[in-house]
């Protein structure tokens, strides 16, 4: 839903439960949209989403957003007194039902406007090697140094190296300071540009942290039944295969061994429609 | 069906295939010393008069003594898998099984460490691929040993023939489907993930829409107008009953999918 939409419906609401006095709607409501504004965040930054089921609650999912963001970027995303407050408030409004009062409730709304000013970065961008050394000092190093590629193994790669972290130092001092969609992303740039020097690797985006925290990852998990579909597939295939190299070299014994190619085709003709029909429900 | 909402069922699915992984390889391992082939013949007493079996590391066993005659004029081709390659198999099946029970792949932050375990995995996938299909074309049928199984009754020899493949080879089979699916996801995982540098703003918005709880605006402005409208003026101040209020918090928490 657009921004503006929900600000005008959000106030319509707050406006009649006022009225009504009926404050732990605003509540209710308050919390699920600071929930939905934080699962965003997680989500935008390719943090596994929250585990609601198993009672994750929001300031904890924002500690690991933090402690993720920190282990990558040295920077603390979420502010420690924000994530204080929200504690406070969540354990009260699970404890008592949803019934806090009024100056608590007015503190979800604020942080959760908090939280929507943050203009989150796009981690998932692709660095150009044009785009590489483009709004930094190191263009004049990279011209120097000659192609992209020559830089990996050239005479000025230590000099790029130490100018790569120290703009990233730099950037990072200034994230922690105040958070920026440009300089979050300059720094994300950065780090991908020094770790494919480094490592010697083409320009790919690598965010440090276990795979188990990847959004992208948790989703792959799920192909694990195709793949058990198309092995059995494929090894009806190789059956299948083998029978009629057989029965290419005898003839005779066509009519022996094609039972079995009846038995091996069959099932993979069956194997073809529960993969189509798996594919189908996943959808 | 099993979508994001579900870590769960995915994690322990993936804990699944992995267990099936290392039943796979054990399988593997046990086929290596089990008989791959028979080839038997019986005359029309019913009596035994030759009988082949083929083990990968043995070659071709027979139950007769070498001085059965019969017996050894069917002796099939003394080829079968070279030794070192069997060898070499065993190991592969080691270096997979420590990965596996050693180094869990999503907790790593070293996928280039986990990229070399996703090509052995691959290497004995394919090896067993080979074993399945190379033993009978080139080791079976070229012998005019027939594949996967024949009963042949010879009319001049007044001897039947029984081709077929054994608990080895059977044991390979159901091996390797049990292997392949970890396998593959952990080759695609360890390549997929460092190679991956694009995720759409529709994928991304995909997953939001999935994570986040809906929040009916309409509605709950809907719900206040009327409760408005019902209560007379002066009745304004309400207090609000239990049950009413309770019901908003439930409604809450079924939307977390808490309750």
């Amino acid at each position: 839903m657009n921004q503006h939409l929900i600000d005008l419906k959000l106030k319509k609401l707050i406006e009649l439960c006022s009225e009504t006095l009926n404050y732990k709607k605003i509540a209710v409501v308050g919390f699920i949209l600071l929930s939905n504004r934080v699962d965003e965040i997680g989500v935008r930054f390719g943090i596994k989403p929250r585990n609601k089921e198993k009672g994750e609650k929001i300031f904890e999912y924002m500690n690991i957003i933090n402690e993720i963001l920190n282990i990558n970027f040295n920077i603390p995303l979420f502010k420690e007194s924000m994530i204080e407050d929200i504690c406070t408030i969540e354990l009260l409004f699970l404890r008592k039902r949803g019934d806090i009062s009024l100056p608590y409730i007015k503190d979800i709304l604020t942080i959760y406007y908090d939280l929507r000013s943050i203009d989150i970065p796009d981690v998932f961008q692709v660095i150009s090697k044009d785009q590489m050394f483009q709004g930094s000092s190191l263009k004049v190093l990279s011209f120097f140094s000659g192609k992209n590629n020559e830089i990996k193994g050239g005479k000025m790669r230590p000099l790029i190296l130490q100018k790569l972290r120290e703009e990233e130092r730099q950037a990072e001092m200034s994230l922690a300071q105040q958070f920026d969609r440009t300089t979050f992303e300059r720094t994300l740039q950065l780090k991908t540009i020094r770790q494919s020097i480094e490592n010697q690797r083409s320009g790919k985006i690598r965010i440090q942290g276990a795979l188990k925290d990847n959004i992208n990852y948790i989703r792959s998990k799920e192909n694990i039944l195709y793949y058990l579909i198309i092995g059995w597939l494929l090894l009806f295939i190789m059956l299948g295969a083998i029978i009629i190299f057989e029965s290419i070299i005898y003839p005779e014994i066509t009519v022996g061994v094609s039972p079995y190619l009846l038995l091996v085709f069959g099932p993979c003709l069956f194997l073809i429609l529960v993969y189509r029909f798996y594919k189908r429900i996943r959808r | 069906m099993y979508t994001i909402k579900n870590n769960g069922i995915v994690m322990n699915l993936k804990s699944g295939f992995k267990g099936l992984f290392i039943l796979g390889i054990c399988l593997s391992f046990l086929s290596l010393f089990f008989e791959w082939y028979s080839f038997q013949a019986r005359d029309l007493e019913g009596n035994l008069v030759v009988f082949w079996n083929l083990y990968l590391f043995m070659g071709w066993n027979t139950i007769f003594p070498p001085n059965s005659w019969f017996n050894v004029v069917f002796m099939p081709n003394g080829d079968t898998v070279p030794f070192v390659m069997n060898v070499i198999y065993i190991g592969i099946m080691l270096i997979s099984v420590y990965s596996v029970i050693f180094s869990d792949l999503e907790y790593s932050d070293n996928l280039e460490k986990g990229k070399k375990y996703a090509y052995v995995h691959i290497l004995l996938l394919s090896l067993s691929g080979f074993y399945i299909c190379i033993v009978p074309i080139y080791y079976l049928v070229s012998q005019e040993l027939f594949f996967p199984y024949l009963v042949y009754m010879d009319f001049e020899l007044e001897v039947t023939f029984y081709y077929s493949i054994a608990v080895g080879y059977i044991l390979q089979c159901v091996a390797f489907n049990a292997m392949f699916p970890y396998s593959i996801y952990y080759y695609f995982t360890t390549t997929h993930f460092n190679n991956q540098n694009n995720t759409s703003e529709t994928v991304l918005q995909t997953i939001i829409t999935q994570v986040q709880e809906s929040l009916d605006f309409d509605k709950l402005i809907a719900e206040e107008k009327v409760k408005l409208q019902l209560e007379p003026e002066e009745k304004k101040t309400i207090v609000h009953q239990e049950e009413e209020v309770n019901q908003i918090y439930n409604q809450f928490l079924e939307t977390r999918r808490v309750k």
